[in-house]
């Protein structure tokens, strides 16, 4: 299934900056270097996965100075990750 | 906001889980590259003689006023929402009319062409940046 999302702030720059509109697959299994969107709290968030193991899957973001990512919220549970992006259009 | 972004849902590539990290350069440049795109607008020539370089430069410079008032935007939101606190407006108690002013002027620098408005945008994203500064300094 598809999800399509607008980019909201800096943390995935150069590659997804601010309105930028991404296109993502549900069903499609993460892997280290795939952008996702993960579900935190109430709100979902995008990032790339850098490493999943039994802990989880750890995401950072592209641009770590304007980041708030797995170094602060730690692995994130598998079932958070919500989609996988496939491509991007940029506005 | 346009009907695209009305119509897609947000997905939140910045520090919406506090990281404590917040500047207002990018504010700051934004606006200024709004009152940049303009003054290079008055002085295009070509445009009412219909040169398609001329137009194709004008539809450029617009866009990227657009794309550039709506990042001042965001990122004022961005301070308001996640940057000041209530205890803030100890200290300034014109705060959220400030940003609420500031974030139309953004919208007033789309829908116009105008040198004076976008100044006015650079005034007070000048202003906000001072007050951000001032809290930064209490924090």
């Amino acid at each position: 299934m598809l999800m399509i999302r607008r980019i909201v702030g800096q943390s995935m720059q150069p590659a997804l900056p601010p309105g930028a509109i991404v296109l993502g697959l549900r069903w499609l299994r993460p892997r280290p270097g795939n952008i996702v969107v993960a579900r935190v709290g109430d709100r979902e968030i995008i990032k790339r996965v850098v490493e999943m193991g039994e802990r989880g899957v750890y995401v950072l973001g592209d641009n770590a100075a304007h980041s708030t990512d797995s170094r602060s919220f730690g692995w994130l549970p598998s079932a958070s990750i919500k989609s996988v992006i496939i491509g991007s259009f940029i506005r | 906001m346009n009907m695209i972004d009305r119509l897609i849902k947000p997905v939140y590539a910045h520090c919406d889980v506090p990281c404590g990290i917040y500047e207002t350069d990018t504010m700051r440049h934004a606006a200024d590259t709004c009152l940049r795109m303009i003054e290079k607008m008055e002085v295009l020539e070509g445009v009412s003689d219909g040169a398609s370089d001329a137009h194709n430069n004008f539809i450029r410079m617009v866009m990227t006023k657009e794309k550039h008032a709506q990042l001042c935007k965001d990122q004022i939101y961005v301070l308001w929402s996640d940057f000041f606190k209530p205890d803030h407006l100890e200290n300034f108690p014109d705060l959220h009319e400030r940003l609420w002013h500031a974030a139309k002027q953004c919208s007033k620098v789309k829908q116009t062409v105008s040198k004076e408005e976008a100044q006015k945008l650079v005034d007070m994203v000048h202003e906000v940046a001072h007050i951000f500064e001032g809290a930064q300094a209490k924090a």
